[in-house]
């Protein structure tokens, strides 16, 4: 963070849509905006998991942001799209899939323009934030995508609902 | 020249192969002793050398100055100054294991540990301690103080003409001398060489040229050591200046490398290195295309021409041939892992001080090769339990009647599609009595469960069991059986056991044959289309009417036998549609059998397989995707997980039922 703060460069980021609320994500680990095609259900999965996807010959995950962030399922609309991110943690590259209700624009921030994120008061996880983006009078949340796509953290999600659902059919 | 760091990478590879090969030649030496056989001291006396021999090409010196010792300690050996004896042999082992270490340093670039030189140390010390070594060694350090003096020679060189084709630069060998003295002129004489028009494309890759140099301050040991591996087939000669007057008498290299020195592959067969990331890659491709192609077969359905039908069924028949002889590549026989546990056995029963023998079948089996990488460990793990927890002690084994020596036997066959492994011994087996007591101490089952024979013995596979009383330094840490099971289960395998006390016990492996591409049977439940790997369908058969969602009972009669099922659609919550007449999916995986009730037959098709990846791999009922000709994904099912599930969930299943 204090590294951030300090560097005077400018950063881009990509704003998007999700519900009522405006996003960013820094534009180095978006690798392509991609329209919602035919998304295959995985199933016995938790309902951020939208399913995978065949990425030229690849199969990715897609998440559904808005449920992994405030637990509300996305409503396909005409402005439905999906920002494929990839990412590296502990030298594993991640690919995964991030449906939104919309991508608007890419923006161009300095570093000074950059705030710690609030102690509270946001809708989302406050471990979901990386800082937040000063844009004219309006403030955006730069979301952490290794805390919001953390493969451990959804992983053991995944493993909660499939117990779950066992538990719910011999219950 | 060539990037060193290419050479040095071959060069690992390589000297692993060396080291392994070393290894089997000492366990022979040792199995026939107090006998000795000159062809067997004489390979590991080549192996020893060879890595030497290679390591100062690539210039790892202290690998050299090594391995120099123990050739040394193996030239005696095969010169028949010294005897082979159990003691020695043990040395040489730890040697071989040192320079694998070393190795093992080199290639992931670290420093040698200070624990590895204190080892070298001690090493050096014992091999020297038989008698003959010090008197070499120490004979050997005054020949070379004798000719410390540095002289001055004229050296001509004749390549012999295959050299480079067999891996030997000139130049690498002209630029080694270089550094051992202060060379004045290089001639290359090029008048052997041919004119361009004139060359065969045989000859393009052969040496024609012949070199003349003078150096000063250099000795001729030096100057020996770079022609080492040339010598033989080369004409080198090498005449000492003195007084600026080149002496008459052209001596000959003295250093004749006997036939057996030479570091020409022993296999005719011409060999080639790939990295496996190449393979990898091309495989990657292949499945790519095989996609590609059910698409085209899919979309020539629609367009009803015969002729263009009788091109796409002939590109679909090269492309599966291909396919098999690209999977082809990757197979290695199963042999040269299992040799690698005569090692595992030797030094295991030493230090438990029991008698082992090892024996192995069906070496030829052939698996992929990525497959083989990931089975060593648990397979280790297998066997060192057998020789720890299975065999009895030799006077035990007396007692009850059996021979001295136990039989650990490995044993490798295909059955259905899958590989087979069988690691069995004819120790003590398992105790059932004792497991089912650790199993109820640990909360694994309920004292008034009823188990067979067989599903008690598969308790060791659960987290946390471990029945040793005391934890030896080979097994018993309680980390055991259950990283096998995921292990061999993270590959698509699965892991048994079978055991009659005081008999044996054999442990089985199951394994897919690859990685990579799996012949499928497609199926479809609501929307979602899910592929069932072939060789685990048996027969396919429509459920018998009424007894759909309104039956109580999940078992049909299949022609007198039962056979349970389940319902996809109930495990996986997806929507039943009452109009659709359910077909059953007959599925058999090693002695389960089991039907999957499905809406929809879709019948067969090759695929790839596409790993989910990490965020899905804590899932059960799935074990990966595959990407059908339409572009659209269908799901793998992971038919043992399902019918394991299904056979240790029965009763809470009937429960919910009632």
């Amino acid at each position: 963070m204090q590294a951030i703060t300090e560097n005077t460069q400018s950063l881009q980021y990509l704003t998007f849509q999700s519900r009522q609320d405006c996003y960013a994500i820094e534009i180095l680990s978006i690798k392509e905006i991609i329209e919602l095609g035919s998304v295959t259900k995985v199933p016995l999965m938790p309902e951020f998991i939208k399913g995978v996807i065949n990425l030229r010959g690849s199969v990715v995950p897609v998440i559904d942001l808005s449920a992994r962030l405030c637990g509300e399922v996305i409503e396909v609309g005409r402005r439905t799209c999906i920002i494929i991110c990839e990412f590296c943690i502990s030298d594993n590259l991640i690919e995964m899939g991030v449906i939104v209700d919309g991508v608007n624009e890419v923006i161009e921030v300095d570093a000074k323009d950059l705030t710690n994120s609030p102690q509270f008061g946001a809708q989302i996880r406050a471990d979901f934030i990386a800082s937040m983006v000063r844009r004219g009078d309006e403030l955006l949340i730069a979301l952490d995508l290794e805390k919001v796509l953390s493969v451990e953290e959804m992983a053991e999600l995944i493993e909660l609902s499939e117990r779950g659902s066992h538990l719910g059919e011999s219950a | 020249m060539v990037d060193l760091s290419e050479i040095q990478a071959v060069f690992i590879e390589e000297a692993k192969e060396l080291v392994l090969q070393f290894e089997e030649s000492l366990l022979a030496m040792e199995s026939i002793l107090p006998n000795s056989d000159d062809e067997i001291i004489n390979e590991a006396f080549r192996a020893a050398h060879t890595i030497k021999g290679s390591a100062g090409v690539v210039g790892y010196d202290h690998i050299v100055d090594f391995t120099h010792f123990v050739e040394a300690t193996m030239e005696l050996l095969r010169d028949h100054a010294l005897n082979p004896c159990e003691k020695l042999i043990s040395t040489l082992l730890e040697c071989n294991d040192h320079i694998n270490a070393l190795i093992k340093c080199l290639e992931s670039n670290e420093d040698f540990p200070q624990a590895l030189t204190d080892a070298e140390a001690g090493l050096l010390e014992s091999l020297k301690s038989y008698s003959g070594l010090q008197d070499q060694a120490s004979s050997e350090q005054t020949v070379v103080e004798n000719q410390e003096a540095t002289q001055s020679f004229r050296v001509s060189a004749q390549f012999y003409k295959a050299c480079m084709v067999d891996g030997f630069d000139p130049l690498s060998i002209i630029r080694y001398i270089e550094s051992k003295g202060s060379t004045v002129e290089v001639d290359w004489l090029i008048d052997e060489v041919p004119a361009l028009n004139a060359v065969t494309p045989d000859e393009l890759e052969l040496c024609h040229f012949r070199m003349q140099l003078e150096i000063h301050h250099s000795t001729r040991e030096d100057i020996n050591e770079a022609f080492e591996f040339i010598a033989a087939e080369s004409n080198i000669e090498i005449a000492p200046i003195e007084d600026d007057k080149p002496t008459p008498t052209l001596v000959k290299t003295d250093k004749q490398p006997t036939k057996n020195n030479k570091v020409k592959p022993k296999n005719p067969e011409r060999m080639m290195k790939i990295p496996a990331q190449k393979l990898d890659e091309l495989v990657n491709e292949l499945g790519e295309l095989v996609i590609v192609s059910a698409a085209l077969e899919d979309h020539t359905k629609t367009i009803r021409d015969s002729a263009l039908t009788e091109i796409v069924e002939h590109i679909q028949q090269l492309v599966s041939d291909v396919q098999s002889s690209t999977l082809q590549l990757r197979m290695v026989q199963i042999g040269e892992t299992f040799n690698r546990f005569s090692r595992v056995v030797r030094d295991t029963s030493k230090e438990l001080e029991k008698q082992v023998s090892l024996e192995i079948m069906g070496a030829e089996t052939e698996l992929d090769k990525s497959m083989v990488e990931k089975i060593v460990d648990p397979l280790t793990h297998l066997v060192r339990n057998a020789i720890d927890h299975g065999m009895e002690s030799p006077a035990q084994r007396a007692d009850s009647g059996k021979p001295e020596y136990g039989t650990l036997s490995l044993k490798a066959f295909h059955d259905s599609g899958s590989i087979v492994i069988e690691i069995s011994d004819d120790g003590r087996g398992l105790d059932k009595e004792k497991i089912k007591e650790k199993a109820i101490q640990r909360n694994l089952i309920s004292p008034d469960t009823e188990l067979t024979d067989k599903e008690i013995a598969n308790l060791i596979f659960e987290p946390g069991f471990s029945t040793a009383e005391k934890v030896s330094n080979i097994s018993g840490r309680g980390v055991g059986m259950d990283v096998v099971r995921k292990n061999i289960e993270a590959v698509r395998g699965t892991v048994s056991v079978e055991s009659v006390e005081h008999q044996g016990t054999c442990f089985q492996l199951r394994l897919p044959l690859t990685m990579a591409i799996i012949d499928g049977f497609m199926v479809s439940v609501a929307d979602a289309k899910f592929v069932i790997p072939l060789d685990m369908v048996t027969e396919c058969i429509e459920l018998p009417l009424g007894n759909g969602a309104t039956r109580q009972t999940d078992y049909i009669n299949l022609r007198g036998t039962v056979l349970p099922f389940i319902h996809l659609s109930r495990i996986f919550d997806l929507p039943t549609n009452p109009k659709i007449r359910p077909s059953i999916v007959v599925v058999k995986y090693g002695q389960l059998r089991a039907g999957i009730v499905v809406d929809q037959l879709l019948g067969e098709f090759q695929t790839v397989i596409k790993p989910l990846g990490a965020l899905f791999e804590k899932m059960s009922g799935i074990s990966g995707s595959s990407i059908l000709g339409s572009g659209d994904i269908a799901l793998i099912l992971d038919v043992p997980k399902l019918i394991h599930d299904f056979a240790h969930e029965p009763e809470s299943r009937k429960l919910a039922n009632s």
